[in-house]
């Protein structure tokens, strides 16, 4: 079982970091949205091993069903727009390798140092156990209702932007 | 909070405001009117016993009023010196009012948060309201191209900044500002990711509010926006970033100050370098402003550095934010004028317009620090506050920027006194109602009265 | 009070000159002008009968503790005097001139008269810096925008370097600021304070002393300006307007040794004492320097304005050199060349409106076409050679002893300026006053009734103070030896 498990969570993991690196590096926008997909997907699957699965199946509504097929649907509108193919292409390679290895080790070095099981957050969190769901709609109208309503604002400010943003020029 | 909901309100009556046709007039008066009323509710609030609202997601304190009725204050100072451009605006006027309502409920959630969500939501209202606005000016590329790098800059700092955030959660637990000042004070042995969390929260917040090395975008997108949204974002959007960056850091972290203080003291050396530095060569006027906003970036950011004395940011912004809009109000009928934001054209602005010149003039001082004005009395409190707090060599290098700082705002005062204007430029007409005129005066009163008398703003928190 | 409304006099008549429109407003200003000599002489009887009636101090700053409190010692005294007899003097030596933008002109003039007074009665460090800024805004527009062709470039760097200057005191400002510790006036906590004598009273280790002194001294010397930072002055005394160089020769080079004399000398007497050798001998270079300068200058303007580097020079080393002697005369020769300058600044501009130039050698035989003119200039050029019964005697007389009681050899060098200064006013006397009369000085007038006015009482002022110069020295006396006392007793602790 417990094997098992393990073989799951390498294979989600290489899966999310595979498809993210090819998305990075390939110069096919659709490739690269496919492969982003892939991200995403695994990204999902780790949410639920980390037993957030209402986390996990918001990443595929929203990211997957939503954001995700409108890109493509936006690549494949633009593509022939103009008679050129897009392609995505690297630049500031040296220093954007420098700048993320900095970061990749400056993350991993606190990651190690970290003694997990020390964090009163993480025992808090193993004591829920089931369903999150119900759990987070609670809090979301009790304790966090404030931040949840001024969301809306920023919901709203947002599809005003995109009205705007898409709406006709000034002459 | 009633500022807040007022705010909010405000902004949604003018969407739908938006379906009938209702004069610029009318939409102008509700906007001030909205944000008359949001001061007068939050002024009510001054000098009561702390208020917690929602769970303790918000909290109001002497400190948030000041700074919210700061906020205020400088948007309708601003608004009342810039008829010219929303009377410029064609297609979805009340739209536009609109986003600059939301910006400011975005800027109060930043400014009066008890809980990190707050700040990031509010911060996210501001930026996503401000993306557009820099793009607001649809038939001007480099509008669109200061939207678009604004936009990923951001996105990308607001990524940073909600991971720190994440990283401090995960090593104290707690979103509230209590709680993680609880951790920091606690005593026991900090976690490794509260100093990462720390650092890339101090790299978000730095990044908003165009701290050196992270404030490349700041020249590109202050120079390609609308001007009016430059001076919105310069002045009001700084203030109301540098009062959740003060009081994050003041309330969370100044237990554990020695492990960021000398991060933080480079930054500041960077910012008022770097900015001063730049600026020296700049030919246009806006671009100028733009990096000399760095500048003061710097000196906002020395009050972080200090950990104390919150009355100083606050004579400190409100100094910079009026010489700021004055000498932005008069770069915009400037530049409608001449068609440019170069220095060569405010060349002999002195006899075409005294007022204008006059104003230009009171407010390069100002910014440059020259006594008997407001920046001068602001730039002493700050650096007598770093001084005293051991900061020598960054008193020393921003004294010697402030001597670089002074020969590029009076390039402006030398072509607007000394040089004298083209034929062509003789016959131009700065379209000024007698309004603009009243309130730019007003505005050159304050920096001259806040230069002698400090007293009275600088007391209050 | 009274010292207060001699301070804010003009500022006040500034602002309203700068309402007024139309020709009116040069007589308006000289009015304002001479209601000030008068406040300014009330107030020197107030001095002679209770100096402690003129000091005045209220809040200006809670929250830095720094106050607006005004003092009248007898330097400072002798300095609003002579500012307040020179500015009507200024004003009415443009009478001749139609600047363009009168108004703004004169409300400058004035504004820069009370700043100047404003630096001479502050007794508190931040009001003191402030006035000493303010100053400097007035005369750059002055200089900047009534000046000659070159003005913009030259007056902007005098700006800058001013500037420079001040910023590095004010480091210095706000380091002793920090180092006080007083009671605040109404929570009693403990508290930091601008006042003269908190700064005094201060404890300063030999090393702090020695690094604030440079940081107000730069500031000080470029005021005056003292070599090697005197590159700016000959230029922009060249091309300010005349009254303009008038008063940056006349009144404002007096900032910076009074800086010196006012809170340089005893709040950091030990960094004095021991840089004092270094300063002299700088002086004494800018002395000679100078006067050599002078002598092949073509212009008189910078003639004058090199010797004016000179005389501070000599004034300078008198301070450093801290005798009697040495700190009496350099007084005194203060109040006189800022007379004799002013003098000699408007007999130039006389000439340069009648001809057209200011070449020495172009020019000629005036003295038969303007006997009047002839003899004033006499007057006040003795006066600035320092020939006996004129002003400049007694002063260079007791700066010269003072520095050989310093050091024999310094003095003997610096004693060269008599003789260097003879050359090059006598050599421009002859060869503008004297000789033959030609094309450019035919049709010379002789002095007109305003240009009289200005010319008789400054000649006056060089005779009766050179006879009688006993009343400026027991003026100052008391300072001087107020001043001596807080040095010596430093500086027999360092020995």
């Amino acid at each position: 079982m417990y094997l098992l498990q393990e073989i799951i969570f390498v294979f989600f993991t290489l899966l999310t970091l595979v498809s993210a690196v090819y998305m990075a590096i390939t110069t096919n926008v659709i490739y690269a949205a496919f492969s982003l997909l892939l991200t995403f997907i695994g990204v999902a699957a780790l949410y639920i091993f980390a037993s957030a699965e209402f986390i996990g199946l918001t990443q595929i509504m929203i990211y997957i069903g939503g954001i995700l097929i409108l890109i493509v649907f936006g690549v494949m509108l633009t593509n022939k727009v103009g008679n050129q193919p897009i392609r995505a292409k690297s630049i500031n390679t040296v220093s954007g390798l420098l700048l993320s290895s900095a970061l990749f080790t400056l993350l991993m070095n606190s990651i190690m140092e970290i003694n997990f099981s020390k964090l009163p957050w993480i025992k808090n969190g193993l004591m829920v156990s089931g369903n999150t769901t119900p759990i987070i709609g609670v809090n979301l109208m009790t304790q966090y209702l404030l931040p949840f309503e001024i969301i809306a604002v920023l919901l709203l400010v947002a599809l005003l932007g995109a009205s705007l943003i898409a709406g006709r020029k000034d002459n | 909070m009633i500022t807040l909901v007022i705010l909010a309100l405000v902004g949604l009556f003018l969407m739908i405001a938006g379906l009938f046709d209702i004069s610029r007039k009318a939409v102008f008066g509700v906007a001030m009117t909205g944000m008359v009323a949001a001061l007068a509710g939050n002024l009510y609030m001054w000098d009561k016993v702390p208020m917690a609202y929602f769970n303790r997601m918000i909290l109001i304190d002497n400190y948030d009023v000041a700074f919210i009725t700061a906020v205020l204050g400088v948007s309708m100072f601003l608004f009342l010196l810039s008829e010219n451009y929303f009377g410029k605006i064609q297609n979805y006027l009340t739209e536009h009012y609109a986003l600059y309502m939301f910006s400011l409920v975005g800027m109060i959630a930043m400014i009066s948060f008890n809980n990190l969500v707050m700040l990031f939501i509010g911060i996210e209202i501001l930026s996503v309201s401000l993306y557009i606005l820099a793009g607001s000016e649809k038939n001007n590329l480099s509008s669109n191209e200061a939207s678009l790098k604004y936009f990923l800059m951001g996105a990308f700092a607001t990524g940073i900044l909600l991971m720190g955030i994440t990283l401090i959660y995960g090593a104290s637990g707690s979103f509230y500002l209590s709680g993680i000042e609880q951790y920091f004070t606690s005593g026991n042995e900090l976690s490794p990711i509260a100093y990462i969390g720390m650092f890339l929260v101090l790299v978000g917040m730095s990044f908003k509010v165009s701290v050196a090395p992270f404030h490349f975008w700041t020249p590109d997108v202050y120079d390609g926006s609308p001007t009016f949204v430059t001076a919105f974002m310069s002045t009001v959007v700084k203030i109301a970033g540098f009062a959740a960056f003060f009081k994050l850091f003041y309330i969370c972290f100044s237990s554990v100050i020695h492990y960021w203080v000398e991060v933080v003291s480079v930054l500041v050396i960077l910012t008022v370098t770097i900015g001063a530095m730049t600026a020296i060569t700049q030919k246009s006027v806006k671009r100028l402003l733009a990096y000399s906003s760095v500048s003061h970036a710097g000196y906002m950011l020395m009050v972080v550095l200090v950990g104390a004395d919150a009355d100083n940011l606050m004579f400190y912004v409100v100094a910079y934010s009026i010489s700021s809009i004055v000498a932005f109000s008069v770069l915009m009928l400037v530049q409608e004028a001449a068609g440019n934001a170069e220095i060569t054209s405010f060349e002999g602005l002195a006899k075409v317009n005294p007022l204008l010149g006059f104003a230009m003039t009171v407010s390069m001082l100002s910014l440059a620090g020259i006594p008997l004005t407001a920046g001068f009395m602001a730039k002493v409190y700050i650096l007598t506050s770093v001084f005293n707090a051991g900061h020598g060599i960054v008193v020393l290098v921003a004294i010697l920027t402030a001597m670089v700082g002074i020969y590029y705002y009076f390039k402006v005062i030398i072509a607007i006194y000394f040089k004298t204007a083209t034929e062509e430029r003789k016959l131009f007409t700065y379209n000024s109602s007698s309004l603009f005129k009243i309130v730019l005066f007003i505005g050159i009163i304050a920096i001259i009265v806040l230069g002698i008398c400090p007293d009275i703003i600088h007391n209050l928190i | 009070m009274m010292t207060l409304i001699v301070l804010f006099l003009p500022f006040v008549a500034a602002l309203l000159l700068s309402l007024v429109k139309g020709e009116s407003v040069k007589k308006i200003a000289l009015g304002f002008a001479l209601a000030e000599l008068v406040l300014a002489l009330m107030v020197l009887n107030q001095y002679m009968i209770d100096p402690k009636a003129l000091s005045f101090t209220c809040f200006w700053i809670t929250s830095l503790g720094a106050h607006l409190n005004i003092d009248v010692s007898g330097i400072s005294m002798l300095l609003v005097l002579l500012t307040a007899v020179l500015i009507p003097l200024i004003i009415l030596s443009t009478f001749k001139h139609d600047y363009k933008n009168p108004a703004a002109f004169y409300a400058l003039i004035l504004a820069m008269s009370g700043a100047l007074i404003g630096v001479f009665v502050a007794n508190d460090l931040l009001l003191f810096y402030v006035f000493w800024e303010a100053a400097l805004i007035p005369i750059y527009f002055i200089a900047a925008l009534w000046g000659g062709e070159n003005r913009i470039k030259v007056t902007f760097k005098f700006f800058l370097y001013t500037v420079i200057g001040s910023l590095f005191m004010l480091i210095g400002v706000m380091y002793l600021y920090l180092q006080t510790n007083v009671p605040h006036p109404i929570t009693f906590e403990p508290h930091h304070s601008f006042d003269f004598d908190h700064l005094v009273a201060l404890n300063l280790s030999f090393q702090e002393q020695c690094w604030l002194f440079w940081a107000f001294f730069i500031a000080f010397a470029i005021k005056m300006p003292i070599f090697p930072f005197h590159t700016w002055q000959p230029d922009t005394y060249t091309e300010a307007p005349a009254a303009g160089t008038m008063l940056l020769s006349g009144i404002m080079l007096k900032m910076g040794i009074f800086g010196v004399l006012h809170w340089l000398m005893p709040i950091m007497n030990e960094g004095f004492y021991a840089n004092a050798k270094i300063v002299i001998t700088l002086a004494i270079i800018g002395v000679v320097y100078a006067s050599i300068l002078a002598i092949m200058q073509k212009d008189m303007k910078r003639l004058i304005a090199y010797s004016s580097i000179a005389h501070v020079g000599l004034i300078a080393a008198g301070l450093f050199a801290v005798n009697e002697q040495s700190l009496q005369g350099a007084v005194i020769q203060m109040f006189a060349h800022g007379v004799n300058v002013v003098g000699l600044f408007f007999i130039i501009d006389i000439i340069e409106s009648r001809t057209g130039t200011r070449d020495i050698a172009s020019l000629g035989g005036i003295i038969n076409k303007a006997p009047k003119l002839g003899v004033l200039f006499v007057i006040i050029m003795l006066g600035a050679v320092a020939l006996p019964l004129t002003n400049g005697f007694p002063g260079e007389f007791l700066l010269l002893n003072g520095i050989f009681q310093y050091n024999a050899v310094l003095a003997a060098v610096a004693g060269l300026t008599i003789i260097l200064g003879a050359v090059y006013m006598l050599k421009m006397y002859q060869n503008v006053m004297l000789g033959e009369v030609n094309a450019l000085t035919e049709k010379f007038t002789d002095l007109t009734m305003t240009e009289f006015a200005v010319l008789v009482p400054i000649a006056a002022i060089v005779i009766i103070t050179g006879i009688y110069p006993q009343y400026f020295l027991d003026l100052t006396q008391g300072d001087v030896d107020h001043l001596l006392k807080l040095v010596n007793t430093n500086i027999v602790t360092i020995k």
